[in-house]
């Protein structure tokens, strides 16, 4: 009986790891077919950086429990199959610091030709990633800063140059003229810090007025009901906008809930564009527009090449955004290329990333 | 044999590790009969019975019930042929009523499918009624006394038709009057065509209730014969596989100084309703002398050396004196450093760790000279405990087994190691020789006698009164809580203490 | 140690198989961590020149440090559990201690000593309400530390005003800006020692000692050590000198020979965990925690200091708690007040695969550190497992990890029931 138990135990956990390697390749958000991943095996012959024995890269991702970092994730895999000479494995640290430690650990110990990582915290992966330098490893961070400098490549969007165009584009929506509601991202996070700084640039010197501005902390529901409280204090209100885009849709919720039908006349918009997310609010005609927060996930299997093909790579890669409306949403928006950056100190940042 | 008997069991064979627990053991049980099965512990009787109750497959051998070959996987199959197992620890769910638990696992529906409580409550009436035991079923079980919870248990097996209960030791936590009841019970039951195996150690109840015996001894079949045609002497010979001349040793009196002397102790019963378990408790205790305490359930005998063991904290009243000196003992640490030991009623949920090994026991209250200060070194420990192991010849495969591994007398003397190690001046003993076998008993007893002649005093408390009068230089009696008689050993006989236990 | 000794045998036990395997039956916890390993050997990924990644050292030595804090959890864990109790506080405890070592050390600019003295006396004192809680005023080992691990959880972030405290970082509360961290900080994650001295030369000496020791548990040890010392109190005397001096030349040798490859988180680790199993087995405190556990009535009225000894369990685990939380903060660089979210359940689940009874009085704390192996290892093969080149996914690894405590718990299981 007890026998039976265990056999049928073990069994079972024979059967999860490997229903999980067959689950694989059709997992969210992957469009291509299932056989991409399972032919590019590394092999031992000849010379690296081939379709027959491509480049290992490791990438840790820091927390799969968004929809912002699933569409990294997705990003860097769509950019690998088109990439013969590479091929990516993913951790995924579950949100912990401790955990993508461990994993960064992995990766030098199997001798990882590049790393990509998008650390979940800047201080605690610091040290992994000089050890993985050290080690020989170059590494691309991804999103979020580490405190050193001591890294190949940083590639990210600039938050404050996205804040600075969904002012700009704002002004121009109201012509010049109006009241405007900002929710905001969880207020001791970075990105919310930039979001909001870049707006208040964008909107400088026009008549637009900031008539509220909230902590949101980038949820939907927290977003709604301080909507609630706004709409019932002022009559007037010409637009919203909102961090993330869950921001901006839980305030149309709360105007269509209001049932005075202020959802059709205030102007929503948002920032960060994942396809369920921004993208069908765009489509359904919700928001008035959102912002593609990039990923960088295909800039960084570019890099990765050029690296790994012995090619200079600049310090640091700043992505473009893209403004989305629903004119141009099925033709992927309207890119906006970056403008020159204001250089930052590299130690800033305990980055908390959107979508938290 | 004029007609097939309701079961048969034969050349039943069963073995744990190596170990022969039963070899070609035989029983038949006739319809409607009482058949007490007896033998010391370990004698295999339970293995037995759990092999008639499905919780242990047989090696070989043979199980008929009403002429049908029957092969017993789990207790579910014996259940359905009509076997009921009561077992010393009772089965029933504490808190659901006493109709839910009679009914339990085959609950009556109404033809919506939810649960017919009028049914059950009716049938269940019905069947303790019956038994003589009319209760309000819609209680909890356990707001019953443990008598009455038993017959809620014959109920169940009644209440399932099994026309074959095994009743294990059934009277070991009842009173006498509660036990009388309970055979009054068994004798309807055979009157109505049930049959009964009975186990017990108590030779007055074997006597009493059953119409054969069956003995096994060491795993095997030594005889089974009516009751009538075997007198006791015989049972114990065929138990024992000796003749014991005398069951209960003499030993000669001569009480020296007084060592504990008891004014007007006074002790609250734990459910706070501030009646009195103990009420004005006087007595004392001389070197080299037993005294007997006697008493019916809630009488307050086991409290009285409770609380002289500071088992209860501060006591509501009086005051105890050691050699003379007046104590306060509010913690067994106390009692122990004092020179006090308790051997309680109950080894299994009192008396020992079961989870421990035997030495670990054996060695828990004197740890303190078992290495230097705070530590245990097993040399030492093992040092210590090895004069009172030979001493009491605890029979252990190894000092290092479980000692839930050991047989009931093994046990207790285990526990008993455990207090002589205290090397106490004072004894108190609740019930030393329950629930084990004659041999254990016997030198037990012996032990006593032992004790007794280095100048250690001992306070006894058995509900078997044969051995209470053999074994006591002075008799107390108590009824709830207070002293009813003090009885010289030349004075004391069954009826006057009966007398004194029953009557204020 | 009583559970990893072999037991008599039985009578019928004459094959060698047989033999074998009884003894396998005895050993499970250390045959189940072999067949990990050699599990992790067959599939726990390989390096890219075709190595499997568990035969590098480094593998094993990321093992013990990445298992750090859980394992030190689980030396305080299985003291508690040993008496019946259990204690849901560890993780939050952590957290809180935490939190006190970075505002201590970058904060205040307190020495590193005093700063970790304080913060592992913040866990003690969460233990000794705890232990208080429970011994005394009768609460629920279950409900008293839920309590504590909201309390201590708040208390976390009510002293950081939700913040990590971190130096040179955004106006942080009350952290000044440091040039450089604390020399702890780094310490506490880099090996020990930098000499260059073979790890063979000194391990394998200390690995013969070791053997010896438990040669003298077979019959021909016995029989020499019976001959060669005899039962004299002079004679024992001589042994338990010669026993305490090998054993402490081997220690010596073993750290001497693992220092430059183990980190001192590493270190503390097993140094908890054998030192718990040194007083568990040793003290009188020790065999207390196994009468309580076991029966606490019996053990109440054999003199036992019942309430005490229950105090100076949870006090323990909470001090544990609070070294736990000095790791976690070197190794974060900084004090996080989320930190050790669920750490108890890792902590309780090595404690229990080790084989110690949730009920109590049953197991040991050398069973822990084999449970925390077995975890560690099995945690660094779900990580390194690939399919079709992809490592296992969340999802995947979360219920492997399940089905290994259950597999753990249920080969337990049919140990004690066939004792």
């Amino acid at each position: 009986m007890r026998r039976m138990a265990v056999l049928v135990v073990a069994l079972a956990l024979a059967l999860a790891i490997g229903a999980a390697g067959c689950s694989k390749p059709q997992q969210e958000g992957t469009p291509a077919g299932p056989s991409a991943t399972q032919t590019k095996m590394p092999t031992d012959t000849g010379k690296k950086g081939t379709a027959a024995n491509p480049w290992v890269i490791g990438m840790s991702q820091c927390n799969l429990g968004e929809p912002w970092r699933i569409r990294m994730n997705d990003d860097i895999k769509k950019a690998d199959e088109a990439t013969p000479q590479v091929t990516v494995q993913f951790k995924d640290a579950q949100g912990k610091e401790d955990q993508q430690q461990a994993q960064v650990q992995e990766f030098i110990d199997a001798k990882v030709d590049l790393l990509i990582i998008s650390p979940k915290e800047a201080i605690p992966l610091t040290a992994p990633v000089e050890k993985a330098m050290d080690a020989g490893i170059p590494v691309i961070v991804l999103d979020r800063k580490i405190a050193s400098d001591k890294y190949t490549c940083f590639i990210g969007a600039d938050n404050t140059a996205i804040g600075r165009e969904a002012g700009k584009y704002l002004v121009k929506l109201l012509g010049g003229q109006g009241n405007v509601v900002e929710l905001r991202g969880l207020e001791t996070s970075t990105p919310a810090g930039e979001r909001h700084r870049g707006f208040v640039q964008g909107i400088a010197g026009s008549g637009l007025k900031i008539i509220a501005s909230k902590d949101c902390q980038w949820f939907e529901d927290v977003a709604q009901k301080e909507m609630a409280t706004i709409l019932s204090r002022y009559d007037k209100i010409d637009a919203v906008y909102g961090h993330n885009d869950p921001s901006a849709h839980g305030a149309y919720v709360a105007a269509e809930q209001e049932g005075k039908g202020r959802e059709k006349t205030i102007k929503f918009i948002g920032i960060d564009g994942n396809v369920d997310e921004g993208l069908r609010y765009v489509k359904e005609g919700l928001l008035a527009a959102t912002f593609d927060y990039p990923t960088g996930g295909k800039e960084a299997i570019e890099t990765a090449v050029k690296i790994l093909s012995g090619e200079e790579v600049p310090k640091k890669i700043t992505l473009g955004t893209a403004l989305i409306t629903p004119e141009n949403v099925d033709r992927g928006g309207e890119p906006i290329a970056p403008l020159v950056p204001p250089d930052e100190p590299t130690a800033a940042g305990t980055s908390t990333g959107p979508g938290q | 044999m004029a007609e097939e008997p309701l079961l048969r069991m034969e050349g039943i064979c069963k073995s744990f590790h190596g170990v022969h627990a039963l070899r070609g053991v035989r029983l038949d049980v006739r319809r409607g009969e009482v058949h007490s099965l007896v033998g010391e512990n370990g004698a295999g009787k339970s293995t037995l019975m759990r092999i008639l109750g499905g919780a242990v497959t047989l090696d070989e051998g043979t199980i008929t019930l009403r002429g049908r070959g029957q092969v017993f996987r789990a207790p579910k199959d014996a259940e359905a042929a009509g076997v009921a197992m009561i077992h010393q620890e009772l089965s029933l769910v504490p808190p659901m009523s006493v109709a839910e638990n009679v009914f339990l696992g085959r609950e009556p529906r109404t033809r919506l499918g939810f649960v017919d409580y009028a049914a059950m409550r009716e049938h269940s009436e019905a069947l303790l009624a019956e038994l003589g035991t009319p209760c309000d079923v819609t209680r909890p079980a356990e707001a019953y006394s443990i008598a009455t919870q038993q017959m809620v248990e014959v109920a169940k097996a009644l209440g399932r038709e099994a026309d074959l209960i095994v009743m294990d030791e059934p009277t070991s936590a009842l009173a006498e009057a509660e036990a009388e009841r309970l055979f009054e019970v068994i004798r309807r039951l055979r009157g109505r065509g049930v049959s009964v195996v009975y186990i017990s150690h108590k030779m007055e109840e074997i006597y009493a209730i059953s119409d054969r015996v069956t003995v096994l001894r060491d795993g095997e079949w030594i005889g089974t014969a009516p009751v009538g045609e075997l007198p006791q002497e015989r049972l114990i010979e065929w138990m024992v596989g000796r003749k014991i001349e005398q069951l209960f040793p003499k030993h000669a009196a001569e009480p020296g100084a007084e060592l504990l002397r008891v004014d007007g102790l006074c002790v609250d019963t734990a459910d706070g309703s501030g009646r009195r378990a103990v009420d004005g408790a006087s007595l004392t205790l001389r070197a080299g002398e037993i005294v007997g305490l006697a008493g019916l359930r809630g009488s307050g005998c086991s409290e009285l050396l409770g609380a002289l063991f500071g088992r209860y904290g501060r006591v509501a009243a009086g005051s105890v004196a050691i050699r003379g000196r007046p104590v306060s003992i509010t913690r067994p640490a106390e009692a122990i450093a004092n020179g006090i030991a308790l051997l309680t009623n109950d080894r299994k949920t009192t008396g020992l760790v079961l989870s421990m090994s035997v030495l670990h026991n054996a060695t828990l209250a004197s740890l303190s000279r078992a290495g230097p200060p705070g530590c245990v070194l097993r040399d030492r420990e093992l040092a210590l405990a090895q004069p009172f192991m030979d001493m009491l010849s605890v029979r252990t495969a190894s000092v290092d087994a479980e000692v839930s591994a050991l047989s009931g007398g093994n046990q207790q003397k285990v526990a008993l190691a455990k207090w002589l190690m205290t090397e106490p001046s004072v004894l108190l003993l609740d019930e030393p020789t329950r629930g084990i076998d004659v041999g254990a008993k016997a030198e037990i007893y012996e032990l006593m006698n032992t004790l007794v002649a280095q100048g250690k005093g001992i306070l006894l408390i058995t509900s078997e009164l044969p051995e209470l009068l053999a074994m006591s230089d002075r008799i107390l009696v108590m009824h709830r809580g207070r002293m009813t008689a003090e009885l010289n050993r030349d004075e004391a006989t069954q009826e006057r203490i009966m007398a004194a236990a029953m009557e204020a | 140690m009583d559970e990893l000794r072999p037991g008599t045998e039985g009578p019928g036990s004459s094959s060698l198989a047989r033999r074998a395997l009884a003894l396998a039956g005895e050993y499970r916890g250390p045959v189940a961590l072999v067949v990990v390993l050699v599990v992790g050997i067959l599939i726990g990924g390989r390096t890219p020149d075709g190595r499997p990644v568990f035969l590098t050292g480094s593998t094993h030595v990321s093992v013990f440090f990445e298992y750090a804090e859980y394992g030190i959890l689980a030396a305080g864990m299985t003291l508690v559990i040993l008496t019946g109790g259990i204690d849901l506080s560890v993780g939050s405890v952590l957290g809180l201690s935490s939190v006190i070592f970075a505002i201590l050390t970058l904060g205040c600019g307190w020495s590193s000593q005093w700063a970790a003295l304080a913060a592992a006396g913040v866990g003690a004192v969460c233990g000794l309400i705890n232990g208080i809680l429970i011994s005394r005023l009768r609460f629920q080992p279950f409900v008293a530390t839920l309590a504590m691990m909201v309390v201590a959880r708040g208390l976390a972030k009510q002293v950081t005003g939700h913040r990590k405290i971190a130096p040179a970082l955004d106006p942080w509360y009350h952290v000044r800006s440091l040039s450089e961290m604390p020399p702890i900080y780094k310490g506490m994650m880099s090996p020990l020692a930098k000499h260059g001295i073979a790890v063979t030369v000194l391990v394998v000496p200390a690995l013969i000692i070791v053997a010896a020791a438990f040669f003298r548990y077979t019959v021909t040890g016995r029989a020499l050590d019976a001959r060669l010392f005899g039962s004299s109190p002079a004679g024992r005397t001589a042994r338990a000198t010669l026993s305490i001096g090998a054993w402490a030349i081997a220690l010596g040798l073993t750290v001497w020979g693992l220092a430059p490859y183990l980190q001192p988180a590493s270190f503390l680790f097993v140094s908890s965990l054998l030192l718990m199993a040194l007083v568990v087995k040793v003290t009188r405190f020790g065999r207390h925690l196994y009468a309580i556990g076991g029966n606490e009535e019996a053990a109440r009225l054999s003199g036992v200091p019942v309430a005490r000894s229950k105090v100076l369990a949870y006090v323990l685990c909470g001090l544990f708690s609070g070294l736990a939380g000095i790791v976690t903060t070197c190794r974060l660089q900084l004090g996080n007040p989320e930190a050790g979210a669920t750490y108890e359940l890792d902590a309780i689940a090595a404690v229990v695969i080790g084989g110690t009874s949730l009920m109590g009085g049953r197991g040991s704390v050398a069973l822990t550190l084999v449970g925390a192996l077995i975890m560690g290892y099995a945690n660094k093969i779900l990580s390194n497992i690939q399919i079709h080149g992809q490592f296992l996914q969340d999802g995947a690894k979360l219920l492997a990890k399940g089905m290994i405590i259950v597999l753990a718990v249920l080969v337990q299981e049919a140990r004690r029931r066939r004792a």
